[in-house]
């Protein structure tokens, strides 16, 4: 990280190669489409490369990427959610299983559907915290922490978002 | 223990952040409680279902991309340093950010009284009162404060 500080391109490529997978898959989860997650993905990245001098050593480099992606995820969010405010009721209504599945591969493809539509209906913070506990399995202190928020803010987060998820998939 | 705490108390199981005595009141509840129940298990098979079909990530943009932003970035700052661009400090930026808004509104106002035709005082009110009142009744207090108007605007052109 002190060579990245210091400009260094090939330390730059190292910490991308070591750090891009689970930037661009919050970001992937979060915003629902490719484009705005490749978009976020750089975005997180060139801004980390931009201010690598302010890096103190002793805050951790994950951590430090961690707030850097969900702050960049709110920030599109915000934007996304100004340009979809028309099409937002339509993610309030997650489609019904089918009665019968006639094909595995069909039922396993509608169930991430849903699972999809249900988790881009919640409100973004709760978004962002459900995908960091259940996908990348951070704990309540490292969400508090992406999010600068409190513990007990991540443990409200999460329950609200459960009672969400659980009205619209549970059935 | 109430409904609302035991909801909560469902959510920190499902994090492994129960303690051992608040889950046993939680039991408690959900043994007498039907539609915490209820929740309860709409909640553990909800996040079951998270974590059996998560959303699909795929890979993330090549570093040629970043470095094609990087270098994109680069070109610009370079070719606005040859125009004897520099990044102004935020304190310098600002500065020059309310000198251009308030050089705007004060030439504004300005021009705007120079430019824009003003009616004189006493016949403005006059207006006003004339419209307001109609035909003002001699000796009334309106006719008297319209005199008042005028007569002090005689007054302060001749001055």
């Amino acid at each position: 990280m002190a060579r990245a500080a210091a400009g260094d391109r090939a330390a730059w490529h190292a910490l991308y190669v070591a750090h891009a997978d689970f930037v661009h898959r919050t970001a992937s989860r979060f915003a629902g489409n490719e484009a705005d997650a490749r978009d976020i993905t750089q975005d997180v990245f060139l801004s980390l490369f931009l201010h690598a001098g302010g890096w103190k050593p002793t805050a951790s480099l994950t951590s430090w990427l961690w707030r850097l992606a969900a702050n960049r995820c709110l920030n599109e969010g915000a934007k996304a959610g100004r340009r979809l405010a028309a099409g937002a009721a339509a993610l309030e209504t997650v489609p019904e299983p089918p009665e019968r599945a006639p094909d595995r591969q069909l039922e396993r493809h509608e169930e991430q559907e849903r699972v999809r539509t249900a988790i881009m209906a919640l409100p973004e913070r709760q978004r962002l915290a459900v995908i960091l506990s259940r996908y990348e399995e951070l704990s309540y202190e490292g969400i508090a922490q992406a999010l600068s928020t409190s513990v007990s803010a991540v443990e409200t987060l999460l329950f609200r978002a459960r009672r969400s998820l659980a009205q619209k998939l549970a059935g | 223990m109430r409904c609302a705490e035991a909801e909560r108390f469902v959510s920190r199981r499902l994090d492994g952040r129960l303690a051992a005595g608040d889950a046993h009141a939680l039991d408690g509840h959900l043994a007498g409680c039907a539609a915490c129940r209820r929740l309860a298990g709409r909640m553990t098979r909800t996040w079951e279902l998270l974590g059996a079909a998560p959303p699909s990530a795929p890979a993330p943009p090549t570093w040629a991309n970043v470095v094609s932003r990087l270098d994109g970035r680069g070109r610009w700052h370079a070719w606005l340093e040859t125009l004897g661009w520099r990044r102004p400090a935020f304190g310098v930026a600002a500065a020059a950010l309310l000198a251009v808004a308030a050089s705007g509104i004060g030439g504004g106002m300005l021009l705007s009284d120079r430019l824009l035709p003003r009616p004189a005082p006493a016949q403005f009110e006059a207006a006003v009162l004339a419209e307001a009142f109609g035909e003002l009744p001699a000796g009334s207090p309106a006719e008297l404060l319209l005199a008042t108007i005028v007569a002090d605007h005689a007054g302060r052109q001749r001055r």
